[in-house]
């Protein structure tokens, strides 16, 4: 199960370009877009970005307190 | 039997309301034309969420214009004004706190060519003051997401300023900035001291002052912080493709 969620970042664009392209009316197609949409919403949202800032100053200031202990 | 002078009397009256007909019918077709024109829709092709669109959302923030990106000063009141040349019938915004979604904004009518939506922007609560809060615009038209706008705000602790080459444009920036450009595109951050740096991807330098770097796709985030522990917040959004909108139908 894990390694199908590892392995999402690549499969979703590749699903979504056949999707994209395929015979599908535009309704079916809307359909899966909402739906992956709201699957990789909570990753991109403005929340998260915040919880990446906070975590990367922390790793970037223990970079530089490492750097001046050596 | 009818005499020749009605006759012609009579078929005069037909071509005349024949005329009055066909003007009538002119008249329509040219208010039609016009009335779509004055309606541009966006592309009706389902947006794909996998892919990262440009933002390009004109905003104007306390009387300056931006399109689809920038950094705020840090106050606690902005005054918003979306604008766009597509219909508009919803808007949106989300940060790391609240979303509002507003549906009474002035699409495209006879009278205005551009939809607006106008507000007044309140960091209200603390979690909105203190930390990275950026603020995420969405315009939507019959149910599509079509035009987008992504700001951060200047923050009291990311102080280093750095220099910034994006996207054509080469600024100074004091701790907080965003660069958009096309994925895969060279963009540049430099230091006047050396940094050390962590984020979504590890931007490559031979001095740890200079950062040449290749635009990820969507949004990284990257923090470079120097020896006084003054830090310097990059935001860097590679998108896929340009929103195709449909001038008229």
């Amino acid at each position: 199960m894990s390694a199908i969620i590892q392995l999402l970042p690549i499969i979703l664009p590749i699903l979504s370009w056949i999707i994209e392209r395929s015979g599908f009316s535009n309704d079916t197609k809307k359909k899966y877009f909402k739906f992956l949409d709201a699957l990789i919403a909570d990753e991109a949202s403005p929340a998260r970005l915040r919880k990446k800032a906070n975590d990367y100053k922390a790793q970037a200031l223990k970079k530089v307190d490492e750097k001046k202990n050596e | 039997m009818r005499k020749p002078k009605a006759r012609a009397l009579s078929l005069s009256r037909l071509a005349s309301q024949r005329r009055v007909l066909l003007a009538v019918l002119v008249i329509l077709f040219l208010l039609q034309c016009s009335c779509t024109s004055l309606n541009p829709k966006p592309a009706e092709f389902p947006k794909n969420p996998a892919t990262f669109y440009k933002r390009d959302l004109e905003v104007v923030v306390d009387g300056l214009k931006y399109i689809g990106v920038g950094t705020l000063p840090l106050k606690n009141s902005y005054l918003f004004e979306v604008r766009t040349k597509h219909d508009m019938d919803r808007f949106s915004f989300t940060n790391c706190h609240r979303q509002v979604v507003e549906e009474k904004v002035d699409g495209v009518s006879m009278f205005s060519k551009t939809a607006k939506y106008k507000f007044r922007f309140e960091r209200k609560t603390l979690i909105e003051k203190t930390d990275p809060c950026v603020l995420e615009m969405v315009a939507s038209a019959d149910g599509n997401e079509h035009s987008w706008a992504f700001f951060d705000f200047q923050d009291a602790s990311f102080l280093l300023p750095a220099h910034i080459q994006c996207d054509g444009h080469e600024f100074d920036s004091h701790g907080v900035s965003v660069c958009q450009s096309k994925e895969g595109l060279v963009q540049a951050i430099s230091f006047d001291s050396e940094v050390e740096s962590a984020g979504d991807f590890d931007p490559p330098t031979h001095n740890n002052k200079t950062f040449i770097f290749e635009a990820p796709k969507g949004r990284n985030v990257v923090v470079f912080c120097n020896d006084e522990r003054k830090c310097h917040r990059l935001t860097v959004l590679g998108y896929e493709q340009t929103w195709l909108r449909e001038r008229s139908k």
